[in-house]
């Protein structure tokens, strides 16, 4: 928090701490975590490793959150699968699976039983499962809370009073009765706007929910849940009459009545026009891309009122070919909803990952101290320096429940230092998917919406 | 002035000849200081990313290929730089119709045997341009030498006269006439005419036409030449050669793109074609050239409707998903991105060392970068049983790793540290390691994954099954070859292995068996290449 608010940190206490932190959990993933166990025996990484160690030999590829065999699924074995998540989970999975015959139903099952499980799907529909405990399941939903605020007004975000008033809560408050308070009070006076599903807990999809928490009055452009039964069906074909049903209803909800939800998130923007009420709109960059598009064809810009904002998150995943250049979207984003550039935000983060990394005015994602970064060789050996491009790591401390050492499919450039921005410590930028990598996120799964 | 030949100057960069239309083309002459140069600002461009392979320099292409140490296959950090000409993409096109008719399109078939048996003579002729260019391509080979060896080998086997004769007589064969007849022209064939019914409500309706028979036809087919441009993969030597031996077969004009890694060898073949014969109508209507793959400002004039006949790809599934939609008004052959398997019964245990060894004849063949080497064994085993074979196939690889050592890249060793930290974290291990470095491995997956994780690199994946018939669900048309053993488990499941687009079903250990004749990725290849036409 306080590195959000000064922008800078004293970093040898944070890495003392992070390094700390991190020891712990691999300390506890050892113990707990089968799968974890069997790459420390394998690399034989001793339980109380260096920190040099964890980040050589312990880091894994996301693919551990979907190693589980297809026929699982095709089966509806999921006692089978509660028994695969327990692989990377740090206790026992006793969700009752009596009658379950869809993934959607097991999630539910899961979720009675406070195993909250967000899920990702690749364009080839291998649908990746991160189950976290109650503790680690708040910690993601209100983490970020603690510092975002903090770090977009240090980049320009909010009126002048506001930073005032929030920078005069942050010193009072301390980190979490701060995020308590921004929850509750931060975003009351905007109007939400999610151009993403009310429901269901994929990764993008779940930030937009916990926001839309926090708005006065939140409208989502997909009021349904994103159903990762029907993502799996979109992709793989629907296995049975009830999975075709779903996926017709679910094209028709998104996909068929397009210009209907439009019309419908628009009528919200011009309601918190006329109530003068400030508009927060969030979603992903192509699906703000299409909506801004379609309000310009219509003739339909609208200028939002003065303060409001616009985040993203996601990235343009499988609509690459779509991808606008960072000033030709911000000058969509103004001509359709009249939000100025300095009041867009975007955050990078991915669906193991408990933080989100924020953006900053000169384009760099900004990595919380909380947070280690290991950047990879072609070869997968750590590489170091303050200026260094490849494959994208880091140990995410806050990970309590499942292994939170990933070895991302991104290359990225990391940087440390002083940002132009006026924030120090570790920047990336530069993102693009590693060769080979399957696209993940939301992306992936929007894409087999396309009509 | 002097006939532009492969040569390196006294620092070893080598230069290396274009042939363009029947006409070798010499790069323009770069000293390495100037190349090391570019190839330094390009880098920094890049800033760290991955080092470019290629810098276009003074109306060139410089590509650059890590020297790699023979014995331990890594790189020795040195490279080898090689220079070849820039040439405009409209040069190499053939839009004279009217020539191609009268002079390429009307040779002999004859001529095309005498022309590749003059090929076949003069091949290793110069023997020290020959040894010059084996050692260059040994140099930077990621196939190990015996490999190339074996590649150089083959050239003058693929040029016989022979070879020639039964590939066309075979592939462009039809109503039991060989096919030699098609390309020479216009063939009879015994077939029924049948008129079309405007014939008949002609003949109903209107008293016939004087002087004409309408029933007096002559059924008549040709296999007419293509032009064809073949964009050719660097997965193995053998392919430039191969696309062109199709195009010098079926005496069509040709441009073969030379892939980076497997330059030289087509390059001595283009230069060996310009020497032997400079004025045949065979090298005057073919092009041998290297551009960047995927280079819109070369191919795009390339792929216009018209400009060529055909175009063959081989490749990445990149490479040739790029190619189709880009030409999509051209006639494409592709050689997708395929892969070979094995499927082994559990009578293997009472012969496991032969098994072993043939096994591993189908995984390495072309150091397993062949679409047909054999990157995954179905084995009918429980899992000790699966260990047990394991661990005979990594002793074998172990011999293998001995005279035959791979060059491990090290984004391939990444990849398999990927795969044990990740999709392969459940699978066992039964590794050959010296020195603290990954040589090969085998590996017994539990379960399915997904086969573009594979590094194509002295790693098997041995997959137990119930039984070889749970094996055929993972069977499809991405699959080219399914080696199986025992014979009679082979006869009893070939129809069910080839029904799912399998291409090949040979008896494990012959999956790298070839033949002239055989088809290509279920493909009589040269009937495709040809145009049939009626006449």
């Amino acid at each position: 928090m306080r590195w959000a608010m000064n922008g800078t940190v004293n970093e040898d206490y944070a890495r003392k701490l992070r390094f700390a932190a991190i020891r712990s959990n691999h300390r506890h993933y050892y113990d707990h975590i089968p799968i974890y166990r069997r790459l420390a025996e394998q690399a034989q990484v001793p339980a109380d490793a260096e920190i040099g160690q964890i980040a050589a030999e312990m880091m894994s590829t996301d693919h551990i959150f979907k190693s589980y065999p297809q026929e699982y699924v095709d089966s509806r074995d999921y006692a089978a699968m509660n028994r695969w998540l327990r692989q990377v989970y740090d206790r026992a999975v006793d969700a009752d699976v009596e009658g379950v015959t869809s993934i959607d139903d097991w999630l539910a099952r899961l979720e009675a039983n406070a195993v909250h499980t967000v899920f990702s799907s690749g364009t080839s529909g291998h649908i990746s499962f991160v189950p976290r405990d109650a503790y680690t399941w708040s910690q993601l939903t209100r983490l970020g809370v603690s510092y975002i605020p903090l770090f977009q007004m240090r980049q320009g975000a909010g009126r002048s009073w506001e930073r005032a008033a929030v920078r005069t809560a942050a010193r009072m408050l301390g980190p979490e009765r701060f995020g308590e308070f921004f929850r509750r009070r931060g975003l009351r006076g905007f109007d939400g706007v999610f151009l993403s599903f009310a429901g269901g807990t994929q990764g993008t999809q779940v930030v937009g929910q916990t926001l839309a928490t926090m708005v006065g009055r939140a409208t989502f452009l997909f009021d349904l849940d994103l159903s990762a039964t029907v993502v799996r069906a979109l992709v793989r074909g629907p296995a049975d009459e009830r999975e075709q049903h779903l996926s017709d209803a679910f094209l028709d909800a998104t996909v068929r009545r397009r210009v209907d939800n439009f019309r419908r998130v628009l009528a919200a923007l011009r309601a918190a026009i006329s109530a003068r009420r400030r508009a927060l709109v969030f979603g992903a960059p192509f699906m703000i891309k299409e909506f801004c598009e379609w309000l310009v064809t219509e003739s339909e810009e609208i200028a939002l009122r003065p303060g409001s904002m616009l985040s993203h998150g996601g990235g343009w995943k499988s609509f690459e070919g779509d991808r606008i250049d960072e000033p030709a979207f911000l000058a969509l984003v103004e001509q359709s909803l009249g939000i100025r550039p300095e009041r867009v935000s975007e955050g990078y983060s991915m669906t193991e990952a408990q933080v989100v990394f924020p953006r900053c005015r000169e384009g760099r994602f900004h990595v919380p101290p909380i947070t280690e970064t290991v950047i990879f060789d072609e070869a997968l050996e750590p590489l170091s320096g303050d200026d260094v491009y490849g494959g994208f790591g880091f140990l995410d401390p806050y990970a309590a429940c499942y292994p939170g050492f990933i070895i991302t499919g991104d290359n990225v450039r990391r940087r440390t230092g002083d940002c132009p921005c006026g924030v120090s410590g570790v920047t990336i930028s530069d993102i693009g998917r590693a060769t080979g990598r399957e696209v993940k996120g939301c992306g992936g799964i929007m894409a087999a919406m396309q009509g | 002035m002097r006939t532009p030949t492969i040569a390196a100057d006294r620092d070893g960069v080598i230069s290396v000849p274009a042939l363009v239309r029947g006409t070798l083309v010499a790069p323009p002459a770069l000293g390495k200081a100037q190349i090391a140069a570019a190839f330094a600002a390009a880098d920094d461009e890049r800033d760290g990313r991955d080092p470019h392979t290629a810098v276009r320099l003074n109306g060139a292409w410089v590509l650059r290929e890590p020297v790699l140490d023979r014995t331990s296959m890594r790189a020795t950090g040195e490279w080898q730089y090689q220079v070849l000409p820039a040439i405009m993409p409209l040069e190499v096109i053939e839009d004279d119709l009217d020539n191609l008719a009268a002079g390429l399109y009307e040779l002999d078939f004859a001529d095309v045997v005498r022309y590749v048996e003059g090929l076949q003579q003069a091949y290793g002729a110069d023997a020290e341009l020959l040894r010059q260019v084996m050692d260059w391509v040994r140099a930077t080979s990621e196939a190990p030498d015996p490999y190339v060896d074996a590649g150089f080998s083959m050239f003058p086997v693929m040029l016989a006269a022979g070879v020639a004769e039964t590939m066309v007589d075979t592939d462009l064969a039809t109503w039991e006439i060989p096919g030699r007849r098609f390309l020479d022209g216009w063939v009879e064939v015994p077939g029924t005419v049948y008129p079309a019914p405007v014939h008949m409500i002609h003949a109903q309706h209107l008293p016939p036409i004087e002087g004409y028979d309408a029933a007096d036809a002559t059924p008549r087919l040709r296999a007419m030449p293509t032009r064809q441009l073949h964009i050719t993969a660097g997965n193995s030597p053998l392919v430039p050669l191969a696309s062109l031996l199709r195009a010098l077969w079926t005496k069509s004009a040709a441009t073969i793109k030379l892939p980076y890694g497997a330059t030289l060898a087509g390059a001595y073949l283009a230069l060996l074609a310009a020497r032997t014969f400079p004025d045949h109508p065979l090298t005057r209507h073919l092009s041998v050239l290297y551009w960047p793959g995927g280079d819109e400002q070369f191919e795009a004039p390339l792929f216009l409707p018209g400009r060529y006949d055909r175009i063959v790809v081989w490749g990445a599934p990149g490479a040739v998903l790029s190619v189709r939609e880009r030409a999509a008004f051209t006639k494409t052959v592709t050689f997708n991105p395929r892969y070979g398997v094995s499927l082994i019964g559990r009578e293997a245990f009472d012969h496991l060392p032969q098994v072993v060894g043939r096994a591993a004849c189908d995984t390495l063949i072309q150091s397993q970068k062949a679409c047909i080497a054999s990157q995954i064994h179905y084995l009918e085993a429980d899992q000790d049983g699966a260990e047990r074979y394991a661990a005979a196939l990594r002793d074998e690889l172990g011999r293998w790793d001995g005279f035959a050592p791979a060059a491990l890249s090290r984004g391939q060793q990444g990849q398999i540290r990927r795969m044990k930290r990740g999709s392969f974290l459940g699978a066992t291990w039964f590794e050959n390691r010296a020195d603290g470095e990954f040589h090969s491995a085998v590996a017994v997956m539990p379960q399915e994954f997904n086969i573009t994780e594979h590094p194509l690199c002295r790693l098997i994946v041995v997959r137990p099954v119930a039984s070889l018939e749970h094996a055929l669900r993972f069977l499809h048309p991405g699959v080219a070859t399914a080696g199986v053993f025992p014979e009679p488990r082979r006869r009893e499941l070939a129809v069910r292995v080839a029904a799912r687009g399998v291409s090949n079903v040979p008896p494990l250990g012959q999956a790298g068996y070839t033949y002239p004749g055989m088809p290509h990725d279920g493909m009589l290849v040269l009937s495709e290449l040809v145009d049939w036409k009626t006449g």
